[in-house]
C-alpha cells in the first residue's frame, strides 16, 4: 500500500477499481499485477497443465527415447584395458594355483574376451557382495564371475548364459534313462544335504521314485551307482561332469534337473561395450572356445 | 481498452468457480502426493499407521491382541532359528516364512530390528510398521521372539562414523528406543538383546573394542527399559567366537572380553545372556577345548557365568550352526551340515538345561546373496525346503 502511494505521488494515475469476490483469492494484491479474473483463471489452467510434467522432469532428466551418447566402448578401447571383475575365491572359476597364479574358467574367459576385443584384460578381485556396486561405480567394466541372472537390477545388463551348472542325472552307460522323468519307479541317490539332494527331493515330490540321499559324499553315491544299488545319482553340474569324465561307464543326461546358469554383466547404460562383449561371447561359442574351456575347468 | 476493462472487472461465473475450485484441489493433490517436501510427511500417527511420536509408549493393541497360536508341535521346545526378515517387505512372505519355522518344529525366533529403521527420521518419531508385522505374524504362529536391536541412525551419531558407532553421548537415545520397543510389545516380545558382538571392532563402530564401554552401555539402557516394561528381559549381546589377541585391531577373544565385561559390572545390568555357538568344521559334541569355533565353546562362557554367580540367569543361543559352501574355508560338507545341525539340537536338549533356546543361523534370505551366506539357510529364497530343513523337521516334529 505504501509502495503504491509513493508511486502515485510521483506519477498521478486514474485509480482503477477491480472486483475480486472469489473468496479463495481474496486478500491477494492482484491490483498491483493489473490482472483480471479471467487472466488469473487462464494462468491457473496453465499451471495445472504443467503439473504432470513436474514429476516427469524431476525423475527423467532426458528424453528416454534419446539416451545420452554412450562412450563405454570408446573409453575401453582408448584405455587399451578391459577391467574384468570376478571373485577370486571360486574354484574352479577363479582361484589361486599353488604357484601363486590366478587361474580358472573365468580367468581364461576374461583373457579370451579381451583378446577378441584387441585390449588387455585387467582382472579385478570383486567379492560377491560387491558385484553390482563395482559395475555401478565404474570400478570394473564387466563382471565375469559366478553370477546368476538377477533381473531385479534394472541398471545391469545380463548376458546370455556362458555356463550351465544345474544339477544333472548321472546313470550307467547302459541305462535306458534318457530324461529326468524316466527316473519314475527307480532308485535315485545323492549326497545328503547337497544341491543334488535338494533337486532330488523336489523331483521326488512329483515323480514316484525311491530317494536314497543318505550318502556322505557324491563319491559314495556314485560308487553305489556303479555297484548297481542305485539306478541314478543326482549331482551338481561340476560333480556330474567330473564323474563322467573320470569313468567311461557313466553318462550324464544333457538336461539339468534344476537349471542354474551364470552370466556376464555390464552396466545397462554401457550399450556399446555390451554389444562388443556380446559379439565376442557369441564368437567364442561358435568357434568352440567356450566348450573347450568348460571341459578343461569344469570336467577336469 | 474498454473490452479489457470489462473482462477484468466481470464476476466469475458459477461454472468457472467450480472449475477453479477443482483445479485448486487438483493442484493441492499433486503437491501432496508428488511434489511436497519430505518434511511434510505425516507425523505422530496412530497405532494403525504404525507411526507414532516419542511419547507413544503404550502397548500396541493390534499386536498384543493377536490370539497366540498354540505352541508348535515339537519334540524340543527350545529349538529356534535366527530369521532374517529385516529386508523382507512382503507381508505374505513374512507369514509364509514364519509358518515354515513353526512347521519345522522350532518354537523360537531371533530377529533383528535395526534401531535405524525404527527411528530413521529423528529421536521423536518411530516407524513401527515392519516390526509390528513381524511380531504379529510370529505370535500368530505361536513363536517366541527374541529381539536384537542395534544399528545407529545417522542423527544419533557423529558425522563420518559407521552405523555401528555409538558413544556414551548416544546411550540415552538408544535407551529410549529400546524402552519404546519394550513398551510397545509388552506381552508380545519378552526379550531384547542389547547390541551385537561388541567384541568385534566392526560391530563397535570401527573402534578398538571396549568391554567396560559395553558394560556402561548396559548400565545406561537397563533401568530405562525396565521402567518402560519391567517384564522385559534385558539380554547381553552374544559375542563373536573370535580368538583375536590383545593387540588385534579386529577384536578380542570372546572369553577374555566376557571376563572384562563382567569385571566392569555388566552382570548387574542384564537379566540373561546370549551366546553365539558356531560349530566351525567340528561336530557338535567336539571337545570345547578345541577352539572358539566349536559348538560346545558355549559351555566355556557358561562356566564363566557360573563362576561369577550368574548361573541362574537364562542363556539363549541366538546364533550358531554350520556352513556348507564349497567356497568358504570354514565350511563343512553338505552331509556334515545336515547331521551336525540335527545333532546340535539334540545335544543341547540333552546336555544344556541352562540354554532356554538354541537358535541356529539363519532360516532364509529375502534375496540370494550369491555368496557363502546362502549356505547357512534352511530354506531357499523361494521357500523351497532344503534337506537340512527336512532332516531337522524329521527329528523335531513328534507327529508328521
Amino acid at each position: 500500500m505504501n509502495e503504491e502511494r509513493g508511486r502515485t505521488a510521483k506519477t498521478p494515475r486514474t485509480p482503477r477499481r477491480y472486483r475480486y469476490d472469489v473468496s479463495p483469492l481474496r486478500g491477494i494484491p492482484w491490483r498491483s499485477w493489473r490482472l483480471g479474473g479471467s487472466s488469473v483463471f487462464a494462468i491457473l489452467i496453465g499451471l495445472v497443465l504443467l503439473v504432470p510434467f513436474v514429476g516427469f522432469l524431476r525423475e527423467v532428466p532426458a528424453n528416454p527415447a534419446l539416451p545420452p551418447p554412450d562412450r563405454s566402448w570408446q573409453i575401453v578401447r582408448g584405455r587399451g584395458v578391459l577391467r574384468v571383475g570376478m571373485d577370486f575365491g571360486r574354484p574352479p572359476f577363479a582361484f589361486t594355483a599353488p604357484d601363486g597364479q590366478l587361474v580358472g574358467l573365468n580367468v581364461d574367459l576374461a583373457r579370451d574376451l579381451a583378446a577378441r576385443l584387441g585390449v588387455r584384460a585387467e582382472i579385478v578381485n570383486t567379492p560377491a557382495d560387491g558385484f553390482t556396486d563395482a559395475l555401478r561405480t565404474g570400478r570394473i567394466d564387466i563382471l565375469v564371475s559366478t553370477l546368476p541372472p538377477e533381473p531385479a537390477f534394472r541398471d545391469i545388463a545380463y548376458s546370455a548364459p556362458y555356463v550351465e551348472i544345474g544339477e544333472r542325472v548321472v546313470v550307467r552307460a547302459d541305462s535306458p534313462v534318457r530324461v529326468p522323468d524316466d527316473l519314475a519307479g527307480r532308485r535315485v541317490g545323492a549326497e545328503l544335504g547337497s544341491d543334488g539332494d535338494l533337486a532330488l527331493r523336489v523331483l521326488a515330490r512329483r515323480l514316484p521314485l525311491t530317494r536314497d540321499s543318505d550318502y556322505d559324499t557324491d563319491t559314495a553315491a556314485l560308487a553305489a551307482l556303479r555297484a548297481g544299488s542305485l539306478d541314478a545319482v543326482i549331482a551338481d553340474g561340476i560333480g556330474a561332469r567330473r564323474a563322467v569324465a573320470a569313468d567311461p561307464g557313466l553318462v550324464m543326461l544333457p538336461q539339468p534337473v534344476r537349471p542354474r546358469t551364470f552370466v556376464w554383466a555390464t552396466k545397462r547404460s554401457a550399450t556399446s561395450l555390451t554389444q562388443q562383449t556380446d559379439r565376442a561371447r557369441a564368437d567364442a561359442r561358435a568357434d568352440g572356445t567356450l566348450a573347450r574351456l568348460d571341459a578343461r575347468w569344469l570336467a577336469g | 481498452m474498454r473490452h479489457e476493462r470489462d473482462a477484468a472487472t466481470r464476476r466469475l461465473s458459477g461454472g468457472e468457480r467450480f472449475v477453479l475450485a477443482l483445479l485448486v484441489v487438483t493442484l493441492f493433490a499433486a503437491w501432496w502426493t508428488d511434489i511436497r517436501p519430505a518434511g511434510v510427511a505425516p507425523r505422530g500417527g496412530n497405532a494403525s499407521s504404525g507411526r507414532t511420536n516419542g511419547a507413544a509408549f503404550a502397548p500396541l493393541p493390534p499386536v498384543s491382541a493377536v490370539t497366540e497360536a498354540t505352541a508348535p508341535d515339537t519334540t524340543y521346545p527350545g529349538a529356534g532359528v535366527h530369521t532374517r526378515l529385516t529386508l523382507e517387505a512382503d507381508p505374505a512372505k513374512v507369514r509364509r516364512e514364519l509358518r515354515l519355522v513353526r512347521e519345522m518344529g522350532a518354537t523360537w525366533i531371533v530377529e533383528y530390528f535395526p534401531w535405524l529403521y525404527l527411528q530413521p527420521d529423528g529421536p521423536d518419531t518411530y516407524d513401527w510398521v515392519h516390526a509390528d508385522l513381524v511380531v504379529r505374524e510370529a505370535r500368530a504362529q505361536g513363536l517366541q521372539v527374541i529381539a536384537r536391536i542395534d544399528g545407529v541412525p545417522g542423527w544419533a551419531r557423529p558425522t563420518g562414523t559407521t552405523w555401528k558407532y555409538l558413544d556414551a553421548a548416544g546411550y540415552p537415545a538408544y535407551a529410549r528406543a529400546l524402552a519404546a520397543f519394550a513398551a510397545r510389545y509388552r506381552g508380545a516380545v519378552e526379550r531384547v538383546i542389547v547390541w551385537n558382538e561388541p567384541n568385534l571392532s566392526l560391530e563397535w563402530g570401527g573402534r578398538k573394542v571396549d568391554p567396560a564401554g559395553y558394560a556402561a552401555m548396559l548400565r545406561a539402557v537397563y533401568p530405562v527399559i525396565k521402567a518402560a516394561n519391567p517384564q522385559m528381559e534385558v539380554v547381553a549381546a552374544g559375542l563373536a567366537p573370535t580368538q583375536a589377541s590383545e593387540q588385534s585391531a579386529e577384536g578380542l577373544d570372546d572369553l577374555r572380553y566376557f571376563v572384562r565385561m563382567y569385571d566392569a559390572g555388566a552382570g548387574q545390568y542384564c537379566d540373561a545372556l546370549s551366546i553365539h555357538a558356531y560349530g566351525g568344521t567340528a561336530p557338535p559334541d567336539a571337545n570345547p577345548d578345541g577352539g572358539n569355533r566349536v559348538f560346545r565353546h558355549a559351555e566355556k562362557q557358561r562356566d564363566l557365568m557360573v563362576a561369577r554367580g550368574d548361573g541362574a540367569k537364562p542363556v539363549y543361543i541366538t546364533e550358531g550352526g554350520w556352513n556348507d559352501s564349497p567356497y568358504f574355508t570354514g565350511a563343512v560338507r553338505p552331509a556334515e551340515r545336515v547331521r551336525y545341525s540335527v545333532a546340535a539340537y539334540r545335544y543341547a536338549q540333552m546336555n544344556w538345561p541352562w540354554a532356554t533356546t538354541v537358535a541356529l543361523w539363519q532360516f532364509r534370505l529375502p534375496e540370494p546373496a550369491n555368496s557363502p551366506d546362502d549356505n547357512w539357510t534352511f530354506v531357499t529364497t523361494d521357500f523351497t525346503a532344503k534337506p537340512v530343513y527336512e532332516e531337522v523337521q524329521k527329528v523335531l516334529r513328534s507327529t508328521r
